[in-house]
């Protein structure tokens, strides 16, 4: 993402509005013409939902701004038992200067991302196009949309479920289909194609145990491609399951083994070598949930040795920063939503206690994280592992959710510690955070929501010192006369990459009817690492503004 | 021509939609739902029957997670609602879009809070792609018989008298 040319070419960037604005006009028009419900008659249904954006872009890199149209257009018709759906994304850039320095960053792109055709009968259903899929809790598999990372992964193949009262039976076969324009870092991401294959069978007692066994089997592209850090050629595993739900108890066990591209340090001490082996990976998971009148008292347990897949990339993709886009993800054991490394090995356990604190309408809940370094599986080769020096890490969060006014109005604060021991020499990592959030109403059709969170993170190391800084959000949300939705927020990091310490921004959207709104954003918002579920990703500053239209017919 | 790929493709598709809605009626709502084809089960196993969906005179559906504030300070509202208006025909469904791995959070999340109404894993995502395919959350639509007539995007304590009225009106349609 580099540019020869270091100034905006704004005559450019005029040229292109004035270029594509008929286009965009006439997109608008049609649109705005089309009845505002969805087309429905006798078994039809024809629904369209349609996402423009326009945002301008001031590159925390340094990179000239640029400016961009992105439309998504999803389009669904259902009949009977039949369903097809179309996903049309496209991306524009505009403001552009005419010489550039990288291969294809700020491509245009324009794909059918999602195409599906679905038949669905009384047990059974079956795709064909794209698809989602999960095996178990996601050691082997997990494929589903992650919007607040930019992911979307499918399998575009073919899939077919059954169903009855106590069996259920998944087949599935497809090649991987990603979101083609990362929004992270807007290089243009080609299809890995990755064959991947599986199957998932499940039985449910009388008295509700539920037992169950998947497989997976994948052929991977451009296994001769060096720079796949851990290019893997194909890979198989199994798995077991069981859950009791009526009792709160689920197992799991997997095993995953992939052959592979790794690479060494070679004789000489200085170059790298690449060599093909095994890499196995071992995953086991236990839960149980239970109430004792007011307490509830959920308690996990994993160990995991690296049994993550990841698509591999095209030749030439990763070194231009292509993020590596991951088929599987773990239960963290940890609060979803820190910005925390996963680990692709770990043995460790948490257990949660909530009580329901009824006369004052409030649930107090305090957790307890505790990992260990795991011990050696058989066939580990891959030499590096961000966690692979670990001693232990704890983490201890307490909250408290409070419910006045009936409901109407509710407090939250959370507040926790996280400890990250390394083995020395390397440095430990220590994080303390609070939040705390008020839904306030204040008239019919008016209210304030109040979000105040703040991250304090050091790291000992025991040669360098400690580096300590501090992250937080503080953001307030007036909602008027129910449609109008007035936001200022400001982000703020005191850690030595980012060029800013606060990261003011604000927004309004007006939600016109049920299904469209407008939203218009303006300022910076903070980058860094992102996490949902056990996926993470690194995520730009923003600085600039946006315009959003959203539309669901 | 292939810079105007993208306008035209998306005029193209606008204008067989605005066509085919000229032939076709708009006066029916939004969405015909197969909601009994997509809800097996509860967050704790309990099967749902086909019949108390299609016995039920409002359908209310919200997306949430266990990590979504607004989401959370909702769902209390939502299960008054229903606690008031489950013997005249409501039935809701709080359909937790959370990650496969953090099934154990959702069921502890619901368990600890004894809503008034089933609480629903969508753990591969099955749900969401037919009814919320751009993840929204909260995320409330309100159904009859089977289609949809009222969504809600976002909570805010200031929206939630509305939504009640459109509850109490549905149910007290004929």
């Amino acid at each position: 993402m580099r540019l020869r040319a270091a100034t905006t070419d704004r005559r450019r960037f005029r040229r292109g509005v004035l270029q594509y604005a008929p286009t965009i006009l006439v997109m608008l028009a049609m649109t705005i013409s089309a009845p505002a419900r969805a087309f429905h008659v006798q078994d039809w249904l024809i629904d369209l939902t349609q996402s423009l954006a326009v945002e301008a872009h001031h590159p925390a890199s340094g990179d000239p701004d640029f400016q961009l149209v992105r439309e998504k257009l999803t389009l669904a018709v259902a009949y009977d038992v039949y369903r097809a759906e179309a996903r049309l994304e496209g991306t524009k850039f505009l403001g552009l200067p005419d010489a550039w320095n990288g291969p294809d960053p700020y491509a245009d792109v324009l794909e059918a991302e999602k195409l599906t055709v679905e038949v669905r009968g009384r047990d059974t259903r079956v795709w064909v196009g794209d698809f989602y899929q999960v095996l178990g809790r996601g050691f082997l598999l997990n494929l589903r949309k992650m919007d607040e990372l930019g992911l979307d992964t499918t399998l575009r193949g073919a899939k077919a479920t059954y169903q009855d009262k106590n069996l259920s039976l998944t087949a599935f076969g497809g090649f991987s289909n990603v979101v083609n324009l990362d929004s992270a870092t807007w290089l243009k991401v080609s299809d890995p194609h990755d064959l991947l294959t599986g199957a998932a069978a499940s039985w449910r007692f009388p008295a509700g145990l539920e037992v169950g066994a998947h497989g997976l089997y994948a052929h991977f592209r451009h296994d001769d491609t060096p720079e796949n850090d851990r290019a893997r050629q194909e890979a198989w595993g199994v798995g077991g399951t069981f859950e009791w739900r009526r009792f709160g108890l689920y197992g799991e066990a997997d095993f995953l083994s992939a052959s592979t591209l790794s690479y060494f340090v070679a004789a000489n001490g200085l170059d790298l070598d690449y060599r093909p082996s095994t890499v196995d990976g071992l995953a086991a998971f236990l839960s149980a949930l239970q109430r004792f009148g007011p307490v509830t008292v959920l308690a996990e347990a994993k160990w995991t040795h690296r049994p993550r897949l990841e698509a591999t990339l095209h030749p030439g993709e990763s070194t231009r920063g292509v993020a590596a886009i991951p088929y599987t993800a773990a239960p963290t054991l940890e609060k979803e939503d820190l910005r925390l490394t996963p680990h692709d090995s770990a043995l460790g356990a948490r257990v949660r206690v909530s009580v329901n604190v009824e006369p004052a309408d409030a649930i107090l809940a305090v957790s307890h994280t505790h990992f260990l370094d795991p011990p050696d599986a058989p066939g580990s080769l891959t030499p590096i592992d961000p966690y692979d020096d670990l001693d232990r890490i704890d983490h201890t969060t307490v909250s408290w959710e409070q419910h006045l006014l009936e409901h109407r109005l509710t407090l939250t604060g959370t507040g926790g510690f996280r400890q990250e021991k390394k083995k020395s020499p390397e440095p430990d990592h220590q994080l303390w955070y609070a939040e705390a959030s008020a839904q306030v109403p204040v008239a019919p059709g008016f209210a304030v929501d109040l979000i105040a969170r703040h991250e304090d993170f050091s790291d000992d190391d025991p040669l360098l010192g400690t580096t300590a800084w501090r992250e937080g959000t503080l953001a307030m949300t007036w909602t008027l006369w129910s449609d109008l939705v007035v936001a200022a927020a400001a982000d703020y990091s005191t850690r030595s990459t980012s060029e800013h310490t606060w990261f003011p921004n604000g927004s309004v959207e007006w939600k016109y009817t049920d299904s469209g709104s407008v939203k218009a954003f303006g300022g910076y918002s903070r980058g860094g690492l992102k996490c949902v579920g056990g996926v993470c990703r690194i995520l730009p500053e923003f600085d600039g503004a946006w315009v959003q239209w959203v539309e669901r017919f | 021509m292939r810079r105007h790929a993208l306008g035209f493709l998306t005029v193209l598709l606008l204008t067989a939609c605005g066509a085919a809605g000229a032939r076709l009626s708009t006066e029916a709502p939004a969405g015909v739902v197969g909601l009994a084809d997509l809800v097996h089960r509860d967050v704790f196993g309990e099967p749902i029957p086909r019949a108390e969906i299609a016995d039920a005179k409002v359908v209310m559906i919200d997306f949430w997670a266990t990590w979504c504030k607004p989401c959370k300070a909702e769902l209390p509202l939502l299960s008054d609602l229903q606690a008031r208006y489950g013997a005249a025909g409501l039935r809701t469904y709080a359909i937790a879009l959370d990650e496969a791995g953090s099934a154990a959070a959702v069921q502890e999340y619901a368990e600890s809070n004894r809503f008034a109404f089933r609480v629903v894993h969508d753990d591969d995502g099955s749900l969401a792609r037919e009814l919320n395919p751009r993840l929204e959350m909260p995320y409330t639509l309100l159904l009859v018989g089977g289609r949809v007539v009222h969504t809600h995007r976002g909570f805010s304590t200031a929206d939630f008298p509305a939504v009640e009225a459109q509850v109490r009106a549905l149910l007290e349609t004929p």
